[in-house]
């Protein structure tokens, strides 16, 4: 969901301005974000606000297990990165029609609603997008194969994000540079 | 080796619901309702290759005006694609120019194997869609640095270049559209994780896959009605 995002014009617009960097791989669990950030992924950089949005591939564990995998990588980011602002996004709804991996993404999204709040300098954005229908349907409009987004998709959940990202850097207290390119 | 029992790519076999969201069953149902409402005159079918290429922007310039529909999902082998062509995707439609993408994601089969299974998928086209003129693009290298699936995607290329010109109405396009630099590299702007193209990547192959498309559109005989929008 990371990854494919820089590839859309709304990277462009709206994040490479801030700086951003995509560090998303296509098909990733909690386990190969977690390994990747503690093998240097987070090394020699020092950025205000970090974006996480994993949990949708973790088809071997429960819901219990993949918010689990999230706090993890919430606390990993406290320990490494104190100062970096974390927005948790929340799992989308996938499938053309109501399916088990629906309930279970909204369950992860409940327990995180919870557990994150605990933790300090986190957030969880949990932007529904409105992609579920009032018949149960995802349109194609939005997820080309009913997991990815489309452009049109991704504005839906940018905008928000994109807000909130603004809000945060404006918080940020010391180096009041012009942070926008 | 081109098709039957003998091999084991060109056995059509739908995707089976492992995550369980049936997304691949979705897909192939819409792509069948497509053929239901709409009159392409060329489809493009195949892998991620084929369906990523729709989200952007050189689709909407350049394949879209063309009346083009695009049936590609990702992940697909040629297994798949016999399978979706031979249950819906091509009924009711009657499309001028087929474009063909698929056979990196063949893993358990040889390039021998591979080169078979589209043999097959041209085959199974020229049979249901005798008007349809085919073009089949060559696999595109892959991975960050040299590796055994380059060397074997070059392999299916070039059994494909000696049996295709055996076929009636099929191409090759092996545009190799110099992702590979001289220290054998490939570069994230053209392929953003070493598989998959960027907009920039696609650039490269979709310019002369259109004048190609292009030149066999004009060579349709009757119906000689302007067929860009």
């Amino acid at each position: 969901m990371v990854q494919l995002l820089q590839q859309y014009e709304i990277w462009r617009e709206l994040f490479s301005p801030l700086h951003a960097l995509n560090f998303g791989i296509g098909g990733d669990t909690t386990r190969h974000v977690l390994w990747r950030l503690k093998n240097g992924e987070l090394e020699n950089i020092k950025p205000k606000v970090i974006v996480v949005w994993v949990g949708t591939n973790n088809h071997e564990n429960t819901a219990e297990e993949v918010a689990g995998g999230i706090e993890a990588i919430v606390q990993l980011i406290n320990t490494r990165q104190p100062q970096a602002k974390v927005i948790v996004l929340g799992l989308l709804p996938r499938g053309e029609k109501p399916n088990p991996l629906r309930q279970k993404n909204a369950k992860v999204n409940q327990l995180l609603k919870v557990s994150l709040p605990k933790l300090a300098n986190v957030q969880l954005l949990d932007t529904d997008g409105g992609f579920v229908h009032s018949d149960g349907a995802i349109s194609c409009h939005d997820m080309f194969d009913f997991l990815h987004l489309t452009g049109g998709g991704y504005a839906k959940i940018c905008k928000p994000l994109h807000e909130l990202i603004m809000q945060l850097l404006e918080e940020t207290p010391e180096e009041k540079q012009t942070t926008l390119a | 080796m081109s098709q039957g029992d003998s091999n084991p790519a060109a056995i059509p076999h739908a995707a089976e619901d492992i995550q369980g969201d049936d997304r691949w069953m979705s897909q192939h149902n819409r792509f069948v309702l497509d053929c239901k409402d709409k009159e392409p005159d060329v489809l493009f079918v195949g892998d991620s290759m084929v369906q990523l290429l729709q989200q952007y922007e050189i689709w909407r310039e350049l394949f879209s005006p063309l009346h083009a529909l695009n049936f590609g999902i990702g992940g697909d082998t040629t297994r798949h694609v016999l399978w979706r062509l031979k249950n819906g995707e091509l009924e009711n439609i009657k499309p001028k120019v087929i474009v063909v993408w698929v056979g990196t994601n063949n893993h358990e089969n040889t390039a021998e194997e591979v080169a078979g299974g589209i043999e097959a998928i041209v085959q199974l086209i020229n049979t249901r869609q005798p008007q349809a003129k085919v073009i089949v693009l060559g696999l595109l290298p892959r991975g960050e640095k040299p590796n055994p699936l380059r060397q074997k995607n070059a392999k299916v290329n070039q059994l494909l270049k000696v049996s295709l010109p055996k076929l009636a109405n099929v191409q090759l396009l092996d545009t190799d559209g110099g992702f590979v630099h001289s220290d054998g590299a490939i570069s994230c702007h053209d392929m953003f994780d070493f598989l998959h193209l960027t907009g920039g990547g696609y650039a490269k192959i979709c310019k002369p896959l259109h004048e190609l498309i292009m030149q066999l559109l004009e060579e349709t005989p009757e119906e000689k009605q302007t067929t860009l929008a």
